[in-house]
């Protein structure tokens, strides 16, 4: 699951990409409204974590900003302001979530994970595909009712596949879901977490559709 | 020290009628002098004549006694008592018109008339014009009727005679009367129409201020920002410095906020840092400093909205939209607790208008519907009516309600009814305070769907005066 957050005091903003990474996100900072901004209009975010009281640019106007250009991604508004006048206007400009600082980190991941499930589509937080069950609350996977245990790369690139069960994910798309901004994308290395992962959870779930991507399929065709 | 009335409307309506009703006097008062004067100059003329006459006719007759022509006994002289005589005294004798039976003498020269008194000009000038004429005096006659004199001294023969001339005072002032009492009755007439038209005059000239104080009113009702500035001209410095004023409170206002929202904003950042910073830790202490941390949040939280809502200086000007902006909020709670699936009901659209900041009214909305929304199972129903000076608001939930005993408690910042549920339980004490501050109040009732009814009564803002 690919994070975009957008805070501009920095030590918040380290410890809160350390522990969304922790948790297996992947993570892109925005340090200011301009970027962020451009960064919401541009990339391809499960999530976005938006500060209002930004240089630059305003939150809102960011937030407004994604909204005119048709970017649909969950935002949850993270701010010191707790009026509710802020969050009125915060949910009419199109946020999603409201939190305000301070904050449990346990509270923000909780919300993230339930707006990415939210906008996939899925109702409940359990998510399920033949033997594979995902817990969106919690970011755990069964494999058969038994935990199934994954590496981070292995964990985002399932949990993607998951979210949009029965459908194809590009390539593109899955690679910028699965590594940050600024790490190197090799897109081999793609090719060894599909493998890897068809070996612990059965070849038949991970369709490999030529010249688009890979779907996750309960369905064996 | 005299008493002026306090309204300037009563200035202007006494000053002019004061100013009017002497004006009309001094007129009426000279109008009857010069029509004296001139009524008098007729008849000097006409006694003048007649001793002219007297003078040029008088003769000694064989005896020597004093004679004239019988011709000059005519009308009006020769009715006893009209006041209309003549007589002519000398060393020779003495003659008289037939009106005169009696002895009437002569009175002293210099008398002057009543109105003649006055005018030391016309009596210097009359005095001038005498020289070789007949002079003024005035006298009783013999039936105690006063008279007016013509009096001349003219050499005959050896000596001088006198001759002299009446008229009575009915002929002067018979006519003065019949001709006054018709001007002063039109004098009186063009006063009234005069005070009549100033009493427009003072309406039409106040009536901008009228128009300035219901400009105010609008502004006080949030309606307008700003007085307008199409007046005339003596009331544009007026309006100038009015809507500074408003303007630098509302400047302070905002001002005040910001402040808030910036202290906030720079209290809860390291807040949030030193939060995040305490969940990595594994210290023993760790549990103890985040219930530190909440508390202090909590204080930080309250004080912060107790210091916002203190910033609102003076009656309100605001106006809020009620349900359009109950719109706004519900929605926002039907996005926050969407996994709930609540159902927000009303108000019904209408044009119900508090005169309650935005700001404020999403405070005590957004702390009221947030607690309904926790607590409610599955609806939450908000119904707004209108009240002479308020408006009403009734939020209710169908969730389990409170038990009476728990409701002073409920409104007491700091305490939550139960810690389970989250939120920090300063929600209602907010919500209350601010309404109060508006000069509305908060009751917590049963509701109909059975949970915690909250009735919100707001002041209604005014309506355009």
């Amino acid at each position: 699951m690919k994070v975009l957050l957008v805070e501009d005091d920095l030590s918040i903003a380290t410890q809160l990409a350390d522990a969304l990474r922790a948790e297996n996100f992947v993570v892109d900072v925005a340090r200011n409204g301009e970027d962020g901004q451009h960064l919401g209009e541009t990339g391809t975010y499960d999530v976005a974590v938006l500060d209002l009281g930004l240089p630059k640019v305003e939150g809102t106007a960011v937030l407004k900003a994604w909204r005119d250009a048709g970017r649909s991604v969950p935002v949850l508004i993270l701010t010191a302001r707790d009026g509710w006048s802020e969050k009125v206007e915060g949910f009419k400009a199109g946020a999603d979530d409201y939190l305000t600082k301070p904050f449990r980190m346990e509270e923000l991941i909780m919300r993230m994970r339930a707006l990415v499930r939210r906008s996939a589509g899925h109702a409940q937080t359990r998510v399920s595909c033949g033997p594979v069950a995902f817990d969106a609350q919690l970011g755990t996977f069964e494999l058969d009712g038994l935990p199934l245990k994954l590496t981070g790369l292995e964990w985002r690139v399932l949990s993607s596949l998951i979210m949009r069960k029965e459908i194809v994910v590009a390539r593109a798309d899955l690679l910028e879901r699965v590594y940050d901004g600024d790490s190197e994308v090799d897109s081999n290395s793609l090719e060894v977490i599909i493998a890897r992962l068809r070996r612990k959870i059965g070849h038949d779930l991970i369709e490999t559709v030529r010249g688009l991507g890979y779907r996750l399929t309960a369905g064996a065709s | 020290m005299t008493k002026m009335p306090r309204s300037l409307a009563g200035r202007l309506r006494l000053g002019a009628i004061v100013g009017m009703v002497a004006a009309l006097v001094v007129a009426g008062t000279a109008i009857a002098l010069i029509l004296e004067r001139f009524i008098i100059g007729q008849i000097d003329q006409r006694l003048d004549g007649q001793i002219a006459a007297l003078s040029t006719d008088l003769a000694k007759d064989a005896s020597g006694l004093l004679t004239v022509g019988p011709a000059l006994s005519g009308p009006p002289f020769d009715r006893p008592g009209s006041g209309w005589t003549w007589q002519i005294v000398g060393q020779d004798g003495r003659l008289a018109s037939p009106s005169l039976p009696g002895q009437l003498s002569i009175p002293a020269r210099r008398q002057g008339g009543r109105f003649q008194q006055l005018s030391g000009f016309s009596e210097w000038l009359g005095t001038v014009r005498s020289i070789g004429r007949p002079y003024p005096a005035d006298g009783p006659g013999n039936d105690g009727e006063y008279l007016h004199w013509r009096i001349l001294d003219v050499p005959f023969a050896s000596g001088t005679v006198t001759i002299a001339a009446t008229a009575p005072y009915a002929a002067i002032y018979a006519p003065l009367r019949e001709t006054m009492f018709p001007l002063a009755s039109a004098l009186v007439v063009l006063g009234l129409l005069l005070i009549g038209a100033m009493m427009v005059q003072v309406r039409l000239g106040l009536r901008p201020l009228a128009q300035l104080r219901a400009d105010l009113a609008n502004v006080r009702a949030g309606i307008r920002t700003a007085v307008p500035k199409d007046q005339p001209s003596e009331i544009i410095p007026l309006v100038e410095e009015l809507n500074s004023v408003l303007s630098e409170n509302a400047e302070g206002l905002a001002r005040a906020r910001r402040h808030v929202a910036n202290l906030a904003h720079g209290l809860k950042t390291p807040l949030a840092g030193l939060s995040l910073g305490l969940e990595g830790s594994s210290d023993r202490e760790a549990p103890v400093m985040r219930a530190q941390l909440e508390l202090m949040e909590r204080l930080i939280r309250h004080h912060l909205a107790r210091a916002r809502a203190g910033a609102l200086a003076g009656p309100p000007r605001a106006s809020t939209n009620v349900s359009e902006r109950l719109a706004d909020i519900t929605n926002m709670m039907a996005t926050i607790y969407r996994d709930r699936h609540l159902r927000y009901e009303g108000p019904a659209s209408s044009d119900l208008v508090v005169a309650v900041e935005p700001q404020d009214f999403d405070e005590i909305f957004g702390n009221v519907l947030d607690n309904a929304s926790k607590w409610a199972r599955s609806r939450v129903a908000i119904v707004a009516s209108l009240g002479p000076r308020h408006v009403v608001i009734d939020v209710d939930d169908d969730g389990p309600g409170l038990d009476p005993v728990s409701i002073p408690e409920a409104m007491r910042p700091g305490k939550r009814i139960d810690e389970a549920t989250p939120g920090y339980g300063f929600g209602l004490p907010i919500a209350s305070e601010l309404t109060q501050l508006y000069g509305g109040d908060i009751q917590l009732l049963k509701a109909e769907l059975g949970g915690l009814r909250v009735r919100i009564s707001l002041p209604r803002r005014q309506t355009a005066a």
